[in-house]
């Protein structure tokens, strides 16, 4: 394929999609140029004048989501481990168990957040509780992966010469792979953290406790100093927690 | 061989204790603070199970036929713009945000620290406040998800074009074209297949965030999942997954084949 | 076959045994061909051949890191093709062995790798606590001191050089306290000052400790310098046995089958 079929036939397909795409948005002119002034009304109300007196209940919905993601972060590294085993495909002689694995980590990832902090909410009522399972269970199918996958890029020198020694396959893991892997772990785990602050925060739209919570309330109010409060907040949070944990991680590697 | 030695002294582990002890303490106090209790838990879970067991087969066909399509169409057709015209946005801004293409250092800095901030923002928020300004529909929520592509696009291509090759850039360079043919010509090419891998990736989990966003009203599936869950229809919430997962596969199959194609 | 006994070994026992031994991997290649061999304690013996000759395998052949396809091998007394995965722990624990990248623990400490060397004799749930015991430790620092290394104890493996790693490698081979060591081209990442000084170090400790010890090497003079006996592979089959002293180049050149080149010398160490 030349380049010049190749580019024509790329913008054949590509610009009908695009315009197909696009027709879906129901825009309307009025809707646009009613929009943008609201939406910079909205904007000025929520940043130019937040609401600092409502702090206190921001700072306590805040920690609360700190802790939602902590907890829930640790669990799933903990919990990960015999998952991340089980689907590494170097260390079972079957190739069965892995498979398996990996099946039923992937159908754990891709199962919506949202839809597992409903599910504890049914079972645990509403609040932090509830959030910090649904935050465990899809971390333990993501960190699930990592694990697995970083048990499969060993290096088998090592674990050739501990083999050679008449040492036992548990021994190997213990004294040989374990150590290799668990710095890295430990990396998985502080990044997935940074992820489930973010994380934390939205599922509380649906009750799952955390400043999500209040989002939802203060937007259902119109409230938006308030919002805009709580959005700045919750921005300054994410950022704080990334740079620790970025600053973390590089002293680990 | 051996000259007399002596044990050296064990280095005491600090880092490690404090480590721990920060970890621990985090965890109690996160523990006090969402009331974390396993008798509540195991009480719980049989309720929690009711609802994943409501999401299971046999699935009326009607529901998917009836209302589940138009949605579904239309998630499709939300992501699939915001993706592609995310990419598009993000291409010259990637290139401004690395240091190998970037004119200055200060434009390099400052872009890099916009992409940041910009990926702070949850986008199920921006689709509220999206949907407050412009009303409820498909099109808050393709706004937000523009903004969410262009974001993950940019960061991801600026890293790619961190490591590129100067050398065919320079050359053009040398030739007095200005710098958006060096680019054009210079890096793109480097970039092209990886540039097209982002795109698809971004419209992959722009489907499965649409499916969220529509909880605040921003169009799409998620709207549909609002009322099958206020309705406590959990059959219906356990075929609006699957098929949105089933639509996730598609385009990861079609994803990886066409990424194979231009490799 | 040319005549098997040396001087030395004449009268030592004999602890590894190839009785028409073959190795044939699964892609058709054949690496060893009908091989028969005796190898007596305390003897220090160098394989050598070209690539793909079959000295890798030979070697690998003996821990049952490689499997005979036919015939066998007698390890320690033991028939090892057949034997249980049990049995061949207890066969290897007897049996040394170091590599051309040392392959140790990266992460952990030099001790603590040297200790690695104990895991076999321990039982399972010291094993996993990593619970070794008292006389553990002190043969680790023996070994340890034996390499003249344990000042390095609690460096982290991968800090070290590649003439102190292979050190390291030597001293977790030699804390498990056995009978044979097989060296894989143990100085070909090595510089030619470092390089003899581990082949020497080596020689030194196969006499001290009346080890059987087999290496492998490419470099033709180090074979001639430091092997009490050479064997020479060529596809597959032994085409030399004999003495290592007063080998000539004319030697190797029919065990090669080509003439000797300058990459195949490992050049003086400059001491």
């Amino acid at each position: 394929m030349t380049p010049k079929v190749r580019s024509t036939l790329t913008l054949i397909v590509i610009i009908p999609l695009l315009l197909w795409s696009m027709a879906g948005m129901d825009v309307t002119p009025s809707r646009i140029t009613t929009g943008f002034p609201k939406a910079a009304t909205m904007l000025s109300d929520m940043f130019a004048h937040p609401d600092w007196e409502y702090w206190p209940i921001v700072q306590q919905r805040l920690i609360e989501s700190l802790q939602i993601a902590a907890l829930g972060t640790f669990l799933a590294g903990i919990l990960a481990v015999p998952f991340g085993v089980l689907a590494a495909r170097n260390l079972v002689r079957s190739p069965a168990p892995s498979g398996i694995g990996k099946v039923l980590l992937n159908a754990i990832r891709t199962f919506p957040e949202i839809l597992l902090a409903y599910a504890f909410i049914k079972g645990l009522g509403l609040g932090a509780f509830a959030g910090v399972m649904a935050v465990a269970i899809h971390s333990i199918g993501m960190l699930g992966k990592l694990y697995a996958e970083r048990i499969e890029n060993v290096d088998n020198g090592a674990i050739e010469a501990l083999t050679t020694t008449g040492a036992s396959p548990v021994s190997i893991f213990r004294h040989c792979i374990l150590p290799e892997v668990l710095p890295d772990f430990v990396s998985f785990v502080l990044y997935r953290f940074d992820l489930n602050v973010r994380s934390a925060s939205v599922i509380g739209i649906v009750g799952a406790g955390g400043i999500g919570f209040i989002l939802g309330l203060q937007y259902q109010a119109a409230n938006y100093p308030r919002l805009g409060l709580i959005v700045i907040a919750t921005i300054l949070t994410v950022v704080i927690v990334d740079t620790i944990s970025a600053k973390i991680r590089q002293r680990l590697a | 061989m051996t000259t007399a030695q002596a044990l050296p002294k064990r280095p005491f582990p600090w880092m490690l204790l404090v480590g721990m002890a920060i970890t621990a303490a985090i965890l109690i106090w996160s523990v006090q603070g969402t009331k974390f209790n396993l008798w509540v838990l195991a009480d719980g879970m049989p309720n929690v199970l009711r609802f994943f067991k409501g999401m299971l087969p046999p699935w009326p066909m009607d529901f998917v036929t009836g209302q589940l399509i138009p949605p579904m169409v239309e998630t499709i057709r939300i992501a699939l713009a915001a993706s592609m015209l995310g990419a598009a946005l993000a291409l010259p801004v990637a290139f401004m945000a690395s240091s190998t293409v970037a004119p200055n250092k200060w434009v390099y800095q400052v872009t890099r620290n916009l992409l940041n901030l910009i990926r702070t923002i949850p986008d199920l928020v921006l689709a509220a406040l999206l949907a407050s300004a412009f009303g409820i529909g498909a099109f808050p929520g393709f706004l937000a998800l523009l903004v969410f592509s262009f974001g993950v696009v940019a960061k991801l291509l600026a890293d790619t074009v961190e490591t590129i090759d100067r050398g065919p850039m320079d050359a053009i360079a040398t030739t007095g074209a200005t710098r958006i043919l060096q680019a054009r010509h210079g890096v793109f090419p480097q970039i092209a297949p990886e540039f097209i891998a982002y795109t698809l990736y971004a419209f992959e989990i722009n489907v499965r965030a649409a499916t969220v966003l529509g909880l605040v009203g921003a169009g799409g599936v998620g709207v549909l999942l609002k009322t099958q869950i206020a309705f406590l229809n959990y059959t219906n919430v356990g075929i609006i997954t699957a098929v949105t997962f089933g639509v996730v596969m598609i385009i990861d199959t079609l994803s990886s084949n066409i990424r194979r194609r231009l490799v | 076959m040319s005549d098997v006994s040396t001087g030395v070994a004449a009268q030592a026992a004999t602890l590894v045994s190839f009785q028409n031994t073959s190795v044939a991997y699964p892609n058709g290649f054949t690496a060893l061909r009908d091989v028969t061999l005796d190898l007596h304690e305390g003897e220090f013996i160098v394989v050598v051949g070209l690539s793909g000759a079959g000295k890798s395998t030979l070697i690998r052949t003996i821990n049952r890191l490689v499997a005979p396809t036919g015939g066998d091998v007698t390890v320690l007394g033991t028939q090892i093709r057949n034997i249980s995965d049990a049995s061949l722990r207890k066969t290897r624990r007897r049996i040394g062995m170091i590599f051309q990248n040392y392959n140790l623990v990266r992460r952990s400490s030099v001790l603590a790798n040297v200790l690695t060397g104990r895991l076999g004799d321990l039982p399972t749930w010291r094993a996993l606590l990593g619970l070794y015991t008292k006389a553990d430790t002190e043969l680790a620092i023996k070994c340890l001191t034996r390499v003249g290394i344990l000042d390095k104890a609690y460096n982290r493996a991968d800090q070290l050089s590649g003439g102190q790693q292979q050190r390291v490698a030597i001293a977790r081979a030699l804390a498990q306290q056995p009978r044979i060591l097989l060296a894989d081209e143990p100085v070909a990442s090595l510089d030619p000052p470092t390089a003899h000084q581990v082949m020497r170090d080596l020689k030194a400790l196969s006499r001290e400790e009346g080890l059987l010890t087999i290496v492998n090497l490419h470099f033709v003079d180090m074979a001639m310098e430091y092997a009490d006996r050479v064997i020479g592979l060529h596809a597959g089959t032994v085409v030399y046995d004999g003495p290592g002293a007063n080998m000539s180049e004319a030697d190797f050149e029919r065990i090669y089958q080509r003439k000797i080149r300058p990459d195949d010398m490992r050049g003086a160490a400059e001491h």
